[in-house]
C-alpha cells in the first residue's frame, strides 16, 4: 500500500511544552485513520502539522512524495489546496459568503474559472443533499448542514487526503450520524481520510485503524 | 472601584498592541494638532503683534542733517543716514545706530550681531541676497563706496532702514541724506516742521505686509484646517475602532459580575492611559516641531522672530485631544454597556446584525480574482468605519489635489513673472547719444529692445498720483501676465493692473480718465494685467503715450536676449559702454515652494497613519476568516493583496470624490486671496488642473493607503492559522 502521509520522528515543542515527542506514523491511500487521545495529547498538533498550518520542531512530515518541512508558506498554502481538504469541528464557514461560494472558494483560489467552480461546487452541495441551501448564508443553516458545507468545500479540489478535526464534535447525535455517514461513504469510494477525535463511534465506524496519542506518544495502535 | 482600575489597567497591558496603537495615533495627531494650531496662531494679526514687540516707529522721519530736533519722550534718534549704492545700481538707505534696543524700533538682530566698529553693516532681512552678501562676507558696493562687511542680518518692523551701521560709520559714507527720528505716535501732523525732508507712516508697512499676506493666511489657514479634520478622524476610526473590538472583552466582564457603568469605566480607562501619554507626548512634540516651521513663516512674511509657542493653547490643545478622545471613547461604551454578555461577544465575531452582505457576496462572485473580489467587498463589513476611512482618504485627496495645484500654480506664476531673460539699462538724468536705440540693438545677443517712458499722472479713481508708462519699439509683454483682455494695438488703449479695476468698479472694454499735464485722456482699456499688486501705473503704447504727453526721453531700454545668452556678459559689454545697466532678478522662488511639499509630506503620512490604523482593526477582527482562508489554501501574497485591496478600492473612490472638492477648495483660496491681495490671475492659473494632474493625485493617495496597508496585511499575511483556528 503506498503511503500518503509520511510522519517520522516528529517533535513539537511550545516554549517548555513538548506538543509531539517524536512520532512517526504512516497511512496508506484509501486509509481510515481515527486519531484518538484525550485533551493535550497532541493529537491536534499533528493534525496541525500534516495540513501543512503549523511546522514540527523536528522530523519530517510528507505528504503524497512531498516534504513539508522545508516549504515556503506560499508552497505550504499551494500544497493545502491541491492535496488536502480540511474539515473543522465549528465548520469555519466564512459568514458572510453563501454557501456556493463558500464551497467554490478553495477552487477559485486554485484559479479555477468562476463559472466552473460553481458548477463543482453545486454537484458536491447535491451529493451532500444541500443543495437547496446554496444561496444561504451559514448562519441561517443547522450545524448538520454547516459540517456538510464544510464537507463538501474540503472535497472542491479532489484532495487525496482529507483531513477532519473533531467533524461530529459540535453536532447533536443526528447529525453526527450523518456526518459520520458521509465520511464513511467517501472512504469506501477510496477517499483517504485522517480523523481526530474523542467520538469512540465514530472512530470505530469510520476508521480502518485508531491511533491512540497520550503526552505527544502513540501509545497504542489499533485495527478497527 | 479598585476593581474597575484593576481590570482597566490590566486591559492595556493585556491588548498591548492596540494601546501601542492608540497611543501612537494620538501622539502623532496632537502633534499635527499642535503644529496646525500653532500655524493657525500664526495667522492672528501678526502685523501687530510683532510690531508691538517691537515698540514699532509709528513715524519714520528723515530730516535734513542737524535740522532733526533733539531727543524727544517716546521717539528714537536722530540717527544717521547715508545713500550707498550695490553693484547692480540699486539705492541702500544705510542707517547708523549704536545699538538695535530702545525705547522705539527695537530692532531685532536674526542672524550674526550688531556692528561693532567702522566698515560694519548689518542687512536688513528684507533686502538680504546670501547668495551674494553672506554673512561675513564684503558688501558689494560700488566702486568708490568704502568697503562694508557684512556682520549680521536684521528685522525692523518700521523697516527703518536697508542695512545699519555704526553713527560714525553712517557720518562717513559719501552720500549722506540726513538724520532719523523715529516716533511713536500716529499723527505726522505733529512732527517739528523745520528741516523735514520726508515721512513714512506705519499704516503704509502695515498694508504693504498685509497685502503680502493675503495668499499666506488663507493657505494656512486651509493647511492648518485640513491637518485638524484629518487628525480628528484618526482619533475617532482608532477610539471607536478599539471600542468595538472590545466587545468580547465587555461581554466577558458582564458576565462575571461588571455593572454597565463599570464596563464602560474600565473601557474608558484602557483607552485614556495610553491616550493621556500620547497626547502629552504629542503635543510637546508637535509644539517643538513648530518652531522651526513658525521661523520659517515668520521669515517668510517679514516677521523678526517665530511666533512663540504659546502654552495656555498647547495645555488647550492637550485637553482637546483628550476631550476627543473621551467623547469618541464614551459613545461605543455606553452603547456596549447596554448590551447582554452574549450579544456583546456575538458582536465582537462581527456576526452582529446591521452587516452588508450583499455587495460581499457579488464580489465575492464576480469575475475577480477571489482575492481582489474578497478585498473589494470587504469595506462593506463595517459601513460606519468605512465611512470615517473614506472621509479620511476624501479630505487626503482634496489636500493633495489643493497642495498639488497650489505648487504648479507658485511654479506658474513665478514662470509668468520671470523676465530674466532680459537687461535694463537706465539712461535717466545721464546724456544719451540720439542713436542709442540703434547701438543697443545691435549689441550682439540684444533680440528685442523697447524704449520705457514714464510720466505722472492722475488716474481716474485714485486718490494719489499715478504713473503712465509708455512702450515703444518691441512688446515685452513676458513677465507681464494679463488676467483678462489683450495688449494694446492701437492709439488710446490702455492696459491697467486688476487692483485698479477693483477700485474703480470698471473692466475691460471701459473707458479709463487719465489726467495728463491737466489735459484729459480717455482711454480704452484693452487689458487687465494679473498678478501684481501695485494699482497705481497704467501701460500705454508709446505712440499713445507720446501723443497725449508730448516729447519725453525714455527712462530705461529694456532689451530681450537671446536664448541661451549669458546675461551677465551683456552686462558687462553695456557697461562698458558707459551705461548703468542691471539685469532684472528672477522672482525669488515663493516659500510656498518649501512649505508645500513638507505639508504634502505630513499630509501623506498622516493619511497612511489613519490607514494602517484601519488595517490593524479590521485584520485583528477579520482574523478568524483570515484563518480560514488560509487554511483552505489562501497564500500569503493573495492575504496581502486581498488586504490591501480592501483599502485600495476605497482610496480610489475616495480619491476620486476629493478631486472635485480639492480643485474646490483651490478656487474658493484663489478667490479669497485674490480678494484679500486685490490681485487678478490669469485663467491659466486658476485651471492649473489637468488629467495628469488628478491621475498623479488619486494615485498618490492610491499609493499611500496601499502603503499604509502593507505592514498589518503582511502581518495578516504571518499570522499562525491554527491556533487562530483552535481558539474558536
Amino acid at each position: 500500500m503506498n503511503a500518503v502521509v509520511q510522519v517520522e520522528a516528529v517533535r513539537k515543542e511550545y516554549g517548555e511544552t513538548v506538543a509531539l515527542a517524536g512520532v512517526t506514523l504512516s497511512i496508506g491511500a484509501g486509509e481510515a485513520v481515527a486519531i484518538m487521545g484525550p485533551s493535550g495529547s497532541g493529537k491536534s498538533t499533528l493534525l496541525n502539522m500534516i495540513a501543512g498550518l503549523d511546522r514540527p520542531s523536528s522530523g519530517l512530515v510528507t505528504v503524497q512524495g512531498e516534504e513539508l518541512t522545508r516549504m515556503s508558506e506560499g508552497a505550504l498554502a499551494r500544497y493545502r489546496r491541491r492535496r488536502i481538504g480540511m474539515v473543522f469541528q465549528f465548520f469555519n464557514l466564512l459568514d458572510d459568503l453563501p454557501v456556493l461560494e463558500n464551497v467554490a472558494l478553495s477552487a477559485r483560489l486554485v484559479g479555477t474559472p468562476r463559472r466552473q467552480a460553481r458548477t463543482r461546487a453545486l454537484e458536491l452541495l447535491e451529493e451532500l443533499g444541500i443543495a437547496d441551501r446554496r444561496d444561504a448564508y451559514p448562519a441561517t443553516l443547522s450545524g448538520g448542514q454547516r459540517q456538510r458545507v464544510g464537507v463538501a468545500r474540503a472535497l472542491m479540489n479532489r484532495p487525496a487526503l482529507l483531513l477532519a478535526d473533531e467533524p461530529t464534535g459540535a453536532l447533536d447525535s443526528r447529525s453526527g450520524e450523518q456526518v459520520m455517514d458521509l465520511l464513511l461513504d467517501l472512504n469506501q469510494i477510496g477517499q483517504t481520510l485522517m480523523l481526530v477525535t474523542h467520538d469512540h463511534r465514530l472512530a470505530e465506524r469510520c476508521a480502518t485503524r485508531v491511533v491512540h496519542f497520550a503526552d505527544g506518544r502513540i501509545a497504542e495502535m489499533e485495527a478497527a | 472601584m479598585r476593581a474597575v482600575w484593576i481590570a482597566g489597567l490590566a486591559a492595556v497591558r493585556r491588548r498591548r498592541l492596540q494601546s501601542v496603537i492608540v497611543g501612537v495615533v494620538v501622539t502623532l495627531s496632537s502633534g499635527v494638532i499642535a503644529l496646525c494650531l500653532a500655524l493657525l496662531s500664526g495667522t492672528n494679526a501678526p502685523f501687530d503683534r510683532a510690531f508691538e514687540q517691537q515698540r514699532g516707529a509709528q513715524v519714520t522721519a528723515l530730516y535734513a542733517a542737524g535740522s532733526a530736533p533733539g531727543h524727544l519722550e517716546g521717539t528714537a534718534g536722530p540717527f544717521p543716514v547715508a545713500t550707498v549704492r550695490d553693484t547692480d545700481g540699486a539705492s541702500w538707505r544705510v542707517v547708523g545706530r549704536a545699538d538695535p534696543g530702545g525705547a522705539v524700533d527695537r530692532v531685532a538682530v536674526v542672524r550674526g550681531r550688531w556692528p561693532r566698529a567702522a566698515g560694519e553693516v548689518v542687512i536688513s532681512r528684507g533686502r538680504w541676497d546670501p547668495a551674494s552678501s553672506p554673512v561675513g562676507a564684503r558688501f558689494a558696493t560700488l566702486s568708490g563706496e568704502p568697503a562694508l562687511t557684512v556682520v549680521g542680518v536684521a528685522v525692523s518692523m518700521s523697516a527703518s532702514a536697508d542695512a545699519w551701521t555704526t553713527p560714525a560709520q553712517a557720518r562717513a559714507l559719501p552720500h549722506p541724506a540726513g538724520d532719523q527720528l523715529l516716533y511713536r505716535f500716529a499723527d505726522a501732523s505733529a512732527l517739528p516742521r523745520e528741516g523735514l525732508i520726508s515721512t513714512g507712516s506705519y499704516q503704509t508697512l502695515r498694508y504693504a505686509f498685509e497685502s503680502r499676506l493675503s495668499s499666506t493666511v488663507p493657505m494656512l489657514v486651509t493647511f492648518g484646517g485640513l491637518g485638524l479634520a484629518i487628525s480628528v478622524l484618526i482619533i475617532v476610526i482608532t477610539v471607536s475602532g478599539a471600542v468595538i473590538s472590545g466587545l468580547r472583552a465587555i461581554g466577558v466582564m458582564k458576565s462575571l459580575g461588571f455593572t454597565p457603568a463599570q464596563v464602560v469605566a474600565v473601557h474608558l480607562i484602557m483607552i485614556m492611559v495610553p491616550s493621556a501619554a500620547g497626547a502629552l507626548a504629542g503635543t510637546a512634540v508637535g509644539n517643538a516641531l513648530s518652531l522651526p516651521m513658525l521661523g520659517d513663516y515668520a521669515s517668510m512674511i517679514g516677521l523678526p522672530v517665530g511666533v512663540e509657542v504659546e502654552y495656555l493653547a498647547a495645555l488647550a490643545t492637550y485637553a482637546g485631544v483628550l476631550a476627543l478622545v473621551a467623547v469618541t471613547a464614551l459613545l461605543p461604551a455606553l452603547r456596549a454597556g447596554r448590551l447582554g454578555a452574549v450579544q456583546a461577544i456575538q458582536l465582537s465575531a462581527g456576526s452582529g446584525p446591521g452587516r452588508s452582505r450583499t455587495a460581499q457576496r457579488r464580489l465575492a462572485g464576480s469575475r475577480l480574482p477571489i482575492p481582489l473580489g474578497l478585498g473589494l467587498g470587504q469595506p462593506f463589513t463595517r459601513p460606519a468605519r468605512t465611512a470615517l476611512t473614506l472621509a479620511v482618504l476624501v479630505v487626503g485627496a482634496s489636500a493633495l489635489t489643493f497642495v498639488g495645484g497650489l505648487y504648479l500654480s507658485t511654479d506658474a506664476v513665478e514662470r509668468l513673472q520671470d523676465r530674466s531673460a532680459a537687461v535694463q539699462v537706465s539712461v535717466d538724468g545721464n546724456p544719451v547719444p540720439q542713436d542709442i536705440s540703434a547701438r543697443l540693438r545691435a549689441l550682439p545677443g540684444a533680440r528685442t529692445l523697447t524704449a520705457m517712458r514714464a510720466a505722472d499722472a492722475r488716474i481716474e479713481g485714485l486718490a494719489q498720483s499715478g504713473i503712465l508708462i509708455g512702450w515703444s519699439g518691441d512688446m515685452v509683454t513676458a513677465g507681464y501676465p494679463l488676467a483678462n483682455g489683450r495688449w494694446f494695438r492701437g492709439e488710446d488703449e490702455v492696459v491697467v493692473p486688476g487692483p485698479l479695476l477693483r477700485l474703480t468698479g470698471k473692466g475691460v472694454g471701459d473707458t479709463l480718465a487719465v489726467q495728463l499735464q491737466g489735459r484729459t485722456a480717455e482711454l480704452r482699456i484693452v487689458g487687465e494685467l494679473a498678478i501684481t499688486k501695485t494699482e497705481q501705473t497704467v501701460y500705454v503704447s508709446g505712440q499713445t503715450f507720446l501723443h497725449r504727453n508730448g516729447a519725453r526721453r525714455p527712462y530705461a531700454y529694456e532689451i530681450g536676449l537671446a536664448p541661451d545668452s549669458d546675461v551677465s556678459a551683456f552686462l558687462a559689454m553695456v557697461r562698458a559702454g558707459g551705461w548703468q545697466a542691471r539685469a532684472i532678478p528672477r522672482p525669488a522662488e515663493s516659500d510656498v515652494r518649501t512649505v508645500v511639499p513638507a505639508f504634502a509630506l505630513v499630509l501623506v503620512l498622516v493619511t497612511a497613519l489613519g490607514v494602517f490604523n484601519v488595517v490593524v482593526l479590521n485584520t485583528r477582527e477579520r482574523r478568524h476568516e483570515l484563518g480560514v482562508l488560509k487554511s483552505v489554501g489562501m497564500e500569503p501574497r493573495q492575504v496581502v493583496a486581498m488586504v490591501v485591496t480592501s483599502v485600495a478600492g476605497l482610496a480610489l473612490f475616495g480619491g476620486l470624490l476629493g478631486l472635485p472638492a480639492g480643485i474646490g477648495l483651490f478656487r474658493a483660496f484663489f478667490a479669497i486671496a485674490s480678494e484679500a491681495g486685490r490681485t487678478s490671475y490669469p485663467a491659466t492659473i486658476m485651471d492649473i488642473y489637468d488629467a495628469r494632474m488628478l491621475a498623479a493625485v488619486v494615485g498618490v493617495l492610491l499609493l499611500t493607503a496601499m502603503l499604509g496597508a502593507l505592514v498589518p496585511a503582511g502581518w495578516a499575511a504571518r499570522a499562525g492559522t491554527a491556533t487562530v483556528l483552535r481558539a474558536e
